[in-house]
């Protein structure tokens, strides 16, 4: 394959490349490190990459002192593991090869074009997932088999939501409110036992379990602003739940207890 | 050992969580979720050897660390796939939720008990994770830099 590429065509790959694995859920270094080498493998070594969670900047500064830039700002963040695990190695394969523009920009189509799992599938793991953490945190059967129906409600109630694009603070509120409300429902009509188990195993579903996780990735590698950015998303949605649950077991648990 | 079968159910709730994160493929999915039970599973082992459980997390932490670091160099993917799926577990879910619960019923104090043991937790995780990383990080730049300068010793040595 042939190993040149234009300076404008080296800085769209690059950037778009990193984009995507932005967009996807990647760790900061990842993406820094990644757009590097691979301008790198062409022989470009003055290049300035900045990526923080909402934006990415990449620099290349040509022989004769002219500089391009391109700047991407990251709006969604879409968590899709096996679009990270493909440009990942898509990156590392144009390290080795240098293959042509147009050749990259095939893969990356294609890569973007990956199927993702259905919506009942979705809906199906939600529920398995509420399932499995009720019995996990010590419900019993008749809890873990009303979490199913609570974790398949969430997901519907989260994919409506996200249709307005409500931020994260209140997609977590409502969502928490609305299975505090259905925990406390079921148990006062005697449809399950232990409130607290399953509300807390169908909110494992939200957890910001990834948030926390690369957050802590990324102040290892010294990115402490994405860092920041990430742990304060985390803070946030962590806030919006407990402040669901607070309400319907505040107000509402005290009224049906004093009804029934 | 009846306690043990909650190992299952951690191994069942990280297997839903590898389709919300859209891993695809069923060798990554299975090993992903085999690492959500193992982190559970290394979590329960330590039961007892300690006054609070709060090493237990630790090490538990540090284990699925460990683990998501051995299987990204295997399957060649990136670490996070494995040690997000395996952290899941571990999360403190029902510490946030029993500290708020006291908040409710205005039992401040065993809110400040439960909410600090919560946090404890938290900071624990971090720094298991926080171990584990920083060590990889340094023994992959080291075997670059030995990898780097042996290949250039033995070009010197040609030339």
């Amino acid at each position: 394959m042939e190993n040149s590429m234009e300076t404008f065509e080296l800085l769209d790959m690059t950037t778009n490349i990193g984009y995507w694995m932005l967009v996807h859920g990647a760790e900061i270094y990842r993406v820094e490190e990644s757009i590097q080498r691979m301008a790198a493998a062409y022989g470009i070594n003055e290049i300035d990459v900045f990526a923080i969670p909402s934006s990415l900047v990449v620099s290349i500064a040509q022989p004769d002192g002219h500089a391009l830039t391109k700047t991407k700002r990251v709006l969604v963040h879409d968590l899709d593991f096996d679009k990270v695990d493909l440009l990942n190695n898509l990156s590392r394969q144009v390290c080795r090869e240098c293959p042509g523009y147009q050749w990259v920009k095939q893969e990356m189509q294609a890569i973007c074009n990956r199927p993702v799992y259905s919506f009942a599938c979705q809906v199906f793991h939600f529920s398995l997932i509420s399932f499995a953490f009720t019995l996990f945190f010590g419900g019993n059967f008749r809890d873990a088999l009303f979490s199913i129906g609570m974790g398949a409600l969430l997901k519907l109630l989260l994919s409506v939501l996200s249709r307005f694009q409500s931020g994260v603070f209140f997609t977590n509120l409502t969502g928490s409110f609305m299975v505090a409300v259905l925990a406390v429902l079921g148990v006062n009509i005697s449809l399950a036992d232990n409130m607290d188990k399953m509300i807390i195993g169908t909110l494992m579903n939200l957890v910001p379990g990834i948030g926390v996780t690369n957050s802590m990735r990324d102040f290892i590698a010294g990115d402490l602003i994405a860092g920041m950015i990430k742990l304060a998303e985390a803070i946030l949605i962590a806030t919006g739940i407990a402040v669901g649950v607070t309400l319907p077991l505040a107000y509402l648990r005290p009224i049906l207890e004093a009804m029934l | 050992m009846s306690e043990y079968i909650s190992v299952v159910w951690a191994f069942l709730a990280s297997l839903g969580f590898c389709y919300i994160f859209n891993i695809r493929e069923p060798k990554k999915i299975f090993w992903a979720s085999l690492g959500g039970g193992m982190s559970w599973f290394v979590y329960l082992m330590f039961n007892g050897w300690f006054a609070t459980d709060i090493p237990q997390y630790f090490i538990a932490m540090a284990a699925a660390s460990l683990y998501s670091e051995v299987m990204a160099r295997v399957h060649k993917s990136p670490a996070t796939i494995y040690l997000v799926i395996a952290f899941i577990p571990l999360v403190p879910g029902s510490g946030a939720y029993y500290a708020m619960e006291h908040a409710i019923n205005g039992e401040t104090d065993l809110f400040l008990e439960v909410g600090i043991h919560t946090l404890s937790i938290a900071g624990a995780l971090a720094m298991g994770i926080i171990l584990v990383s920083s060590l990889t990080r340094i023994a992959t730049k080291y075997s670059f830099y030995r990898k780097m300068k042996k290949r250039q010793s033995t070009a010197g040595g040609n030339g």
